[in-house]
């Protein structure tokens, strides 16, 4: 093709400017937008996840009994406290699971049924939600909050590491205090739930313990806690993520708060579906 | 030898910019600063204290260039710069006393550390005695603000920021904090002042002058 002269090959590819606006506007624009927005966003997350665990993985001797009071301290609230809520939600999850399966009982095992559903697939993820509901937006508004009134800002006055103060104590309890709950859910939705149908109805629930003791195996109890631990690290670094960011203005706060457990959420779900697929697929 | 040396430091926050300013802070000084606006004058002492980025220029502490890469570069030396201003504050889910060892507790790697003598002087004299084992959220504004100013006298500084000391330290304690002040200064830690209280300026003599009129910063 002949060129008038001064003009590159490429120059012919780039529409006018107004094409260029039209284009922008179009939903196909926005959708590109979207996606680019977006996906700079996890890679701010990833990078912010990658300095996580580099200040995580070097602790220095110096400040260690402050970041392991601060894990207590995390624990203790998101998991100690989360006691009262887990239990009789448990129970109540497995009592109801219980006696709608039971009506099948001689057409389902039922120790089988009870396993895949509690211990594979509800078990980690109620235990995720309640986290996120609970703890979860806690966090990112007390770290928002922090944020927004320069408290962040102060600490580093003190020559102390935020990132090593605030937000490793939080990534480190609400992590384990996912897994411990766990356990504690399954065990209460099991043996509890158990308990409660034989006390309270005349539903025959049969060799249901002796059913789960056969039906359950070692990569079960793999895959709930890997869930778990992933759900933990998860949250974690969402909800301290979107607390970090928060501009300097109190009105982001309800706007980050509800996009991290939002985000929590979804997360959860693909986690839970992609571990789910890779262990029993 | 300076201290504290910023050469064609330009800074910006929040649509404010202090442009391609020069300073140089040395032992023993006293700067006052003179601002159109208290927002400028703000940004300025953020600047000193190294927590804004600086879009252009070298800042130079101790002889040392700042590295402002990554926060982690700066903390040795915000360490070193008491910074006493209202907009610094207390962590609040903390009581005060752990605000004030916080820094103890971190460094020396245990939780059972006792106020150092000088900052139970300095809580002796502001009357907070009585009040470190408040909550930070249930406790008086004053205290507050007088608590964070202990943690940053009591830090040792190299050189130290007061801005609008009117607002930190209630009138009644003023001539407290104006002692301390003037002990750190004949010990040679350099002060940079910004206040519009004519009575607690007249405690000071003054090296110099940093004017800032808009984006232009002039220190003479």
């Amino acid at each position: 093709m002949c060129l008038p002269p001064g003009t590159a090959a490429s120059d012919l590819c780039v529409p006018p400017p107004l094409i260029r606006l039209h284009a922008m506007n179009s939903p196909t624009g926005y959708i590109g937008r979207k996606t680019l927005a977006y996906i700079n966003h996890l890679q701010n997350m990833a990078a912010f996840a990658c300095d996580l665990c580099a200040v995580l993985l070097a602790s220095p001797l110096k400040g260690r009994a402050v970041v392991r009071w601060g894990v207590v301290e995390q624990i203790y609230f998101t998991a100690v406290q989360a006691l009262f809520l887990i239990i009789p939600l448990s129970l109540l999850t497995g009592s109801m699971m219980l006696i709608q399966f039971a009506k099948f009982s001689g057409q389902v095992d039922l120790g089988k049924l009870m396993v895949i559903l509690v211990i594979r697939e509800i078990g980690p993820v109620v235990t995720a939600m309640l986290v996120v509901l609970r703890s979860a937006t806690a966090v990112t508004i007390e770290i928002g909050y922090m944020n927004v009134f320069n408290e962040i800002d102060s600490l580093e006055m003190t020559g102390i590491d935020p990132l090593r103060l605030l937000a490793i104590p939080r990534f480190v309890g609400i992590t384990s205090a996912i897994v411990c709950l766990f356990i504690v859910f399954d065990l209460v939705a099991i043996l509890g739930g158990y308990g409660v149908v034989r006390l309270t109805t005349s539903i025959p629930v049969g060799n249901f313990l002796s059913d789960i003791g056969s039906a359950i195996t070692g990569a079960d109890i793999i895959v709930g806690l890997v869930k778990a631990l992933c759900f933990g690290v998860v949250i974690s670094v969402v909800t301290l993520y979107h607390g970090f960011q928060a501009q300097k203005r109190i009105t982001v706060i309800p706007k980050i708060t509800s996009t991290a457990a939002i985000e929590c959420f979804f997360y959860c779900i693909v986690i839970n579906i992609f571990i789910s697929g890779l262990f029993y697929f | 030898m300076s201290l504290i040396e910023l050469s064609n430091y330009t800074v910006a926050r929040n649509e404010l910019r202090l442009k391609n300013f020069s300073l140089a802070i040395s032992p023993g000084q006293c700067w006052f600063v003179a601002s159109d606006l208290r927002e400028s004058a703000g940004l300025l002492f953020a600047g000193l204290a190294t927590l804004v980025k600086p879009e252009a220029g070298t800042f130079y502490f101790k002889n040392a260039l700042l590295d402002f890469s990554t926060y982690r570069h700066l903390l040795a030396c915000k360490r070193k710069i008491g910074y006493i201003s209202p907009a610094n504050v207390l962590l609040s889910n903390r009581t005060i006393i752990e605000n004030l060892l916080l820094s103890a507790f971190y460094e020396k790697n245990t939780l059972s550390v006792p106020l150092d003598k000088k900052t139970e002087e300095m809580c002796l004299l502001f009357h907070l005695r009585n009040r470190l084992g408040q909550k930070v959220t249930e406790a008086d504004r004053w205290d507050l603000r007088l608590a964070m100013a202990v943690r940053e006298l009591a830090k040792d500084p190299a050189v130290l920021l007061v801005e609008w000391p009117e607002e930190v330290v209630p009138p009644d304690r003023q001539w407290m904090f104006v002692n301390l002040l003037q002990q750190a200064l004949v010990s040679g830690t350099p002060l940079v002042i910004f206040s519009r209280d004519r009575s607690f300026c007249a405690n000071f003599s003054a090296s110099g002058k940093i004017v800032i009129k808009g984006e232009r910063v002039t220190a003479s």
